[in-house]
């Protein structure tokens, strides 16, 4: 039964260098941007593969933002002690720019 | 716990609990990729900490025991079924692009040359 409920929906994230992610579809609807990406009216390639392309964001960058995506829906109301997301500082700014594109 | 799945140069983002055996995330990560290949067909390999190679995961062991720990990476193949014969692939995950070229030791003399120019 839980391994049903477990395994939803999957939505694919494709970097700049041609790297995949896929990623459950409520953690991807964490970012407001690819939330409306996937959600729009219109019959978008997006919307109808479930399938991303960011050719401004490299592999690095959206693999961390994967993990990030996954800690943010994990900890949502939970009011005990949240453990730190660490950020190396190599990453940081390129890593607050996909942030902000992303809205997440 | 999470944890990263790649297969050339995809990653599978597949959640899973550390008691979990590894054929019951063989049998997710064949649900996430549609049935295109059954558990079986599937072939996982870990790298211990401190460690460079990679060791094989067999379907009863328990991913807690084996050491596997929240958002570690493990590496899928699979079976290429090839008539009478078959093999595993070979374990093909290229490395990501670096951020950047110039970085590291050179990274603060970047941020000196524009100050130089003027």
């Amino acid at each position: 039964m839980a391994d049903e409920t477990a395994v939803s929906e999957t939505v694919k994230l494709v970097s700049a260098d041609g790297f995949e992610f896929v990623i459950d579809r409520k953690c991807a609807m964490a970012s407001g941007t690819i939330k409306n990406m996937l959600s729009s009216p219109g019959q978008f390639t997006e919307s109808l593969q479930n399938e991303i392309q960011f050719r401004d964001i490299k592999a690095v960058i959206l693999e961390r933002v994967c993990k990030y995506l996954y800690y943010k829906v994990r900890y949502t109301n939970v009011v005990q002690e949240i453990p730190e997301f660490v950020i190396e500082p190599e990453v940081a700014l390129e890593l607050l720019m996909a942030a902000d594109f992303l809205d997440c | 716990m999470l944890l990263l799945v790649k297969r050339h140069k995809t990653t599978y983002f597949v959640e899973a609990s550390q008691h979990d055996t590894v054929q019951k995330l063989k049998a997710r990560i064949s649900h996430i990729l549609n049935k295109e290949k059954e558990p079986k067909e599937l072939r996982l390999f870990f790298r211990p900490p401190k460690q460079t190679g990679l060791t094989p995961l067999e379907d009863a062991a328990v991913l807690e025991q084996v050491g596997v720990v929240d958002y570690d990476t493990l590496f899928l193949v699979y079976w290429i079924n090839d008539g009478a014969d078959g093999k595993w692939e070979t374990v093909d995950v290229p490395p990501f692009e670096p951020l950047h070229d110039d970085m590291d030791a050179t990274a603060a003399g970047g941020v000196d040359k524009g100050k130089a120019a003027a």
